[in-house]
Formats: structure tokens, sequence, C-alpha cells
């Protein structure tokens, strides 16, 4: 019977759930290494086609109930490394998920079909996939996780800010959003996990579909981390992993004999399973992009109270590949944070972070989508882990000056009294005449500029040149007959939105062609 | 102060569907036995959306002796279409005239014998910090910068934690700590700043 098994004492769960009490050894037709965005829609139609599938996901299972709104307690269940995912030098804090459904589980739920320019230039960059079949894919998706758009009586007071900001500056192509929510429950904390399940994240569609169809032979192993890729001259057999107790030690172990391995780790998780097991050794990890995102506040006399309904409302496209722009380009999104983590990253010292926290309802706040080159890099440490190597190129500095430029005067124009932002020496602005100083410091100092990064991609590049490329235009790995890799590790270019339906469409369409061409790759 | 006190919502039930024809009647919370006191503000059904809305004024909670009452306490009750009451929110001051409610049907019953997730969250913390602190590379950070970013997450997520929440005057946390283990309806209300022009 169709399961999830974690290390985890549970009683009760949503789905059928078994506690690991000890090693495991298992037989899958489809091993998929990974229950994300990619991972998840992957085990879900290829187990419903009826091969057999195993997951393997290294973070732990929750459900809704588990959510209790607290940054210091859900961070630690929901997100990769417990929120602590920095680039090397620590100026970047990348935002993952790590449990079972990812991102997913965490991230605000905006859906956007992957661009027009961003297909034209990957099919360029050799990946073989037409637009008839992302625009399938895409709807498919969007219909099994409900996508709906933001309705104008749903907007927030600081997405309205934006809203209002936009029309101030002439601009013409800023709309709502379009979100995997069903009546969403407003509650702001959706990057906390979802508590009221309204949230179409996977493991309540494709994860639940899955284990609930009398057709489909799925497992799903959480607080199980994938080690080791067997097999020998490029054809694999298997996985071995270990199960893992609350702080990551090793308690069980398990074996997984499979006809077909597929990585579906997320970028940097991928590239680490890759890397750590010697495959693609000069490939792997090259191109990696951040979306590196600087974030405004705007201080207001009146109260805006972020914090109070759904986060991520409304975009404004007019700088971004949405809109057409070819190269680099970037979004602007309203945002907010719950306190505990706003207070981590205003760049300010003791004093300073009080008198910025008593002001916590009276700020607006948006950041910059930079859609940047590919220039990050990951290797191993001496120990294993992953490294992420980054710095921001002459363009993405130009590119995020012109973004913190436009909402700083927004905010200015729309009446804040000081902007605060996120470089460490020119944390304070007191009129738009000191927003050249903030580009200066930007541009000359960027070093001292802390942004975030909620969307890593690339790392394993997908194209026709096997000498650059990690895998083919199938996400099969050059050099093997049953493995691939299916996330947004394989982008060959930043998407410059919101990549999660991108994502999922890419699953999509790769589960199809592995169902359709299945003897092609795996010798019965 | 005069002025329309204006209350919006939506109810969905368990599978998040709209759920048309249930009351919503809203009180102003006073002291007294059995809510003998409570003033009615107003009632609505909702629509086919799950939507409601009702309005009062001053003068729905400020009867004769209570002129010096401030700002109402209110709740809601929310019955089903038999009329039994099947939720009621917790008594909250409202001092901006303007309150959503996002309610959502099947209250959680509580079980005790569940695990506590929660008990190791620092520790998962530090053990996350692990990975990080091994791939940073320490000739290009300023040593100072990592100390201080791993100090004030700790700090604020323990000993400044309260703090942070009281002088931010942060309302977002809704449930409680433990949800599985204590019972509790899903309601997210917001006392919402009025909007300006």
């Amino acid at each position: 019977m169709n399961a999830i098994y974690g290390t985890e004492n549970f009683e009760e769960r949503n789905e059928n759930y078994r506690t690991i009490g000890s090693d495991m050894n298992v037989d899958a037709d489809v091993c998929i290494i990974g229950s994300g965005a990619a991972g998840s829609i992957l085990a879900a139609k290829l187990s419903m086609a009826g091969k057999s599938v195993v997951v393997l996901e290294k973070g732990g299972y929750f459900k809704g109930e588990d959510m209790n709104q607290r940054d210091e307690d859900m961070l630690p269940l929901l997100w990769k490394n417990s929120g602590a995912n920095f680039t090397d030098d620590l100026r970047i804090a990348i935002a993952q998920g790590s449990t079972l459904g990812g991102g997913t589980a965490i991230n605000d739920a905006i859906c956007i079909p992957i661009p027009g320019v961003v297909r034209r230039q990957w099919r360029d960059l050799g990946v073989d996939i037409q637009d008839e079949e992302w625009d399938q894919a895409t709807a498919e998706v969007s219909k099994e996780i409900h996508v709906t758009r933001v309705k104008d009586d749903e907007i927030n007071l600081n997405n309205l800010m934006l809203k209002k900001g936009c029309t101030l500056m002439g601009f013409k192509e800023h709309y709502p959003n379009d979100r995997n929510c069903v009546n969403c429950m407003h509650c702001g904390l959706c990057h906390l996990g979802c508590h009221y399940e309204t949230k179409q994240e996977m493991r309540v569609t494709y994860i639940h579909k899955a284990l609930n169809d009398p057709k489909s032979k799925i497992s799903i192993f959480c607080n199980c981390s994938a080690e080791k890729i067997t097999g020998s001259e490029g054809t694999i057999d298997g996985v071995e992993g270990n199960f893992l107790d609350r702080i990551g030690s090793a308690v069980h172990k398990i074996r997984v004999n499979a006809k077909m391995v597929i990585i579906a780790a997320g970028s940097i998780g991928s590239t680490h399973m890759l890397l750590k097991n010697s495959i693609a050794k000069d490939k792997a990890g090259k191109g990696l992009a951040l979306h590196p995102a600087p974030f405004i506040l705007g201080d207001f006399d009146f109260e805006i109270r972020a914090n109070q309904g759904i986060p991520i409302c409304y975009t404004l496209h007019e700088f971004g590949v949405t809109n057409g722009v070819e190269d680099g380009g970037f979004l602007i999104q309203a945002v907010y944070l719950p306190p505990l983590q706003l207070s981590v990253a205003l760049p300010v010292t003791g004093g300073q972070r009080r008198d910025l926290m008593s002001r916590y309802n009276y700020f607006a706040m948006a950041g910059v989508e930079t859609r940047d080159h590919s220039n990050g890099v990951i290797t191993l440490t001496d120990l294993g882990f992953p490294r992420v190597t980054y710095s921001f190129g002459e363009k993405e500095l130009d590119t995020m000056s012109r973004g913190v430029s436009i909402i700083s005067k927004m905010w200015f124009r729309l009446g804040a009294t000081r902007v605060i932002t996120s470089h460490l020496t020119k944390s304070e602005l007191k009129s738009e005449n000191e927003i050249p100083e903030l580009v200066n410091a930007i541009k000359t100092d960027p070093k001292n500029f802390l942004v975030g990064s909620a969307h890593p991609q690339g790392g394993n590049r997908m194209g026709s040149n096997p000498d650059n490329c990690v895998v083919d235009s199938n996400c099969k790995v050059y050099g093997f007959r049953n493995l691939f890799v299916c996330d947004a590790s394989v982008f060959p270019t930043a998407v410059g939105v919101n990549p999660q339906l991108s994502v999922m469409a890419l699953a999509t369409i790769i589960s199809d062609r592995i169902k359709k061409r299945w003897n092609d790759f795996v010798s019965e | 102060m005069a002025g329309k006190y204006v209350i919006t919502g939506r109810i969905r039930d368990k599978d998040n569907s709209s759920v048309e024809g249930y009351t919503v009647e809203a009180y102003d919370s006073d002291p007294g036995p059995f809510g003998l006191n409570d003033d009615f503000l107003g009632s609505a059904k909702t629509d086919k959306d799950g939507d409601f809305r009702i309005s009062f004024d001053e003068l729905d909670f400020k009867k004769r002796l209570e002129w010096l009452e401030g700002n109402p306490e209110v709740y809601l009750n929310i019955k089903d279409e038999d009329d039994w009451v099947i939720i009621r929110t917790t008594d909250k001051e409202n001092k901006t005239r303007s309150m959503e409610f996002q309610i959502k049907l099947g209250k959680n019953p509580g079980n005790r014998s569940e695990p506590d997730l929660y008990q190791d969250s620092i520790i998962r913390i530090i053990a996350g910090l692990r990975e990080a602190g091994d791939a940073a590379d320490l000739s290009k950070s300023d040593v100072r910068v990592i100390f201080e970013l791993l100090l004030r997450v700790l700090k604020s997520w323990t000993i400044d934690r309260d703090e942070i929440l009281q002088l931010s005057g942060y309302d977002g946390i809704q449930v409680p700590k433990n949800p599985r283990e204590q019972k509790h309806d899903h309601v997210t209300r917001w006392d919402k700043p009025l909007l300006k022009d």
C-alpha cells in the first residue's frame, strides 16, 4: 500500500504513514531524489502511469496542523539548513525548502509561466522543447494546482502602495499575480508553511493524488538523505542513503534497487549529488543563477501593516523578461517578512534596530527580482558540503541599482519620510536626492550589499553539447543510459520570473517523454 | 468619534470551497455573565463566494451608560444552516474600525500523543549552521560580519524574541504554539489600517 515513511513517531497523519524502525531495502522502477516542484510531479505522473516509484526526501513530512506560524519553529522544520543557506562570502542568503514538497511548501505561491523570450533563448542554446509542449504542460499544471488570479479586493495595503507607485511613475505593465492557492486565508505567512492547507503545494496536490490513486505504486521516504548512486558503465542500478534524526545524524540505512534514477534535489542539491558521486565532474556546478533580490523599505506616517494578507499579490513587469526584455531585466514585487526575520535582514546595529522594529507597522516593502547571468559556481568543500561562489557582474549591479532607485522614488513620492535599504554603508535615505549615493554605494562597494535569493537556478546545464552540458533535452545525464536530472538546476539561463511554474512544466514534459520512451532508457 | 465600523470576511469549508448561507453575528463583548451584556452589532449571511459584510456604528456598542467605552471588543458567532453556533471567535479590541476575518471550518480537535516537533528548534538551527560554516570562505568574509550575523540570529530567536515582537506590535501569529495538541478554530483576524487616498 502506498505510504509515506519517516523517522518521526507520528500517530496521526493525513496520508498513510509508517515510522522507520530498521534499515530498508526496496526495489522500484524509478527512484526519485527530492520531492520538490519537479520531483513530486515526476513521481506522481510516473507512478500513475504504472511505474513503481520510490521518492527519497531529505526533509520531514509535515501537515498543515504542524505549521505554527512561528519563524523560530518553522524555519528548522521546512527550510534547507534551517535557513542558514548562504554563498561562501555569507552575503547572499538563499531560501530553499527541505521538506516534503520542497520549495513549494515555503514559497509565496506565485505562478508565472516560462516567458516566451526565455523559451526561445533556451532553444537557441540547444534545448529541444517546443512552444506547444511548454503551453500544454503549463496548462496541465495550472489546472492541477488551481492557479487563480488574486482579486482586487484581496490586495493588501502594502501591495496597493506598489500599485499606486507604478501608476504614479507612469508604468503600464503591472498587475495582480496568479497564485496556486484556493480561498487563501490571508494569514501572510506562506513561507512558514500554510497552516490552513489552502496553498496548493505539491504535498496536497500531486503527492496526495499519487498516494491515493489505486493504480499507482509509490513509497515516499522522508528524513532520508540520498548519498550514493551506484552502477557501472553508464547504467545506474540504484541509490543508497541514510535516514536522519532531527539534527542530521544517520539512524538507519536504505538501499533502493532501481531501473532508473532521477535527481530532483533542486539547484545546489542536485549538483551536490552529482559532484559527490563524481558524475559530470568538470561540468556540474557551473552556471548558477540566483535572481539576487535587494529590498527597499519605505517608512510612512500612517499604518500599512504589510504583514496582513497575501504577501506578494502584485508585480511590476515593465522592466522584465515578461515585457520582452531580452538581456537581464528585473521584476518588482511587494513583499514582507515577520519581525524576527526582518530584524535579522535589516543591516543595522543594536539601538538602530530597535528604532526600526518599532516602525514595523509603518513600512512598505518591495524587492527587485533580478534576472542575473549564470555567474555562480558550486564546488565541494573538503568535508563534502556544497560551496556556492557567486559575485555580481556589472550588469547585475546596474540592474539592481535601477530597481532600487525606482522603488525608492516610489516610496518618497507616496510620502515616505525615509527609505531603508539593504546596503551596509548607505542604509538610510532621507530624500530622493540621496538615491545617487545609494547607486554609487552599490556599484563601488557591492560586497556590502546584502540581498536575498529565493530562486537559485542552474548548475547542471541542459543542452545539445555534451562537452559543456550536463543533461540533454530529455534531462538525461550525458554518458548515462538511465540517469536523469530534472529540476531548476538544469536551466541554462535564469528564467527571470518566479520559477515554480517553469520547473513544474519542465517536469511534466520530461515525465511524458520518459513514459513514451521508457524502453530507450531502461532495459527490462 | 463618529464613524462607521466595517467587518468583512469569507468562510470556506475544510476542502477550501466557499460556504454559502451561513450566518455571521458580530458582538461587542462587555463584562457580565453569559454574555448577557454583550452588544449585538449586526449580522449577515454568506453569499455564494462565502463572503459576508457587516457594518455598524458607535451607537450600536455604546449604550446609555457606556459613554466611557472607547473601542468595541469584537467577536463573531458563526452559525451553520441549522443555526448551530459552530465557531465563536476570541474577543479582540478593534481600534481601526476595519476588520477582516478569514474563517475555515473544521476545528482541530487537539491530540496529545504526538511528538513535540518544536523542542529541538534551536539545535536544528545550529546544525544547519554547521554546513554554512564549513562552506564559508573566510578569506572573503569580514569575520566580524559573520559573528554579528550569527549572534543576531540566535539572539533574535531567543533572548530578544519577545521584545522584538512587542516593539513591532506584531499581530501575525494566530494559531497556538502547539496546534496539533491545542483545540483551535481556523480564524485569521486582521484589524486593518484604513485605506488612505
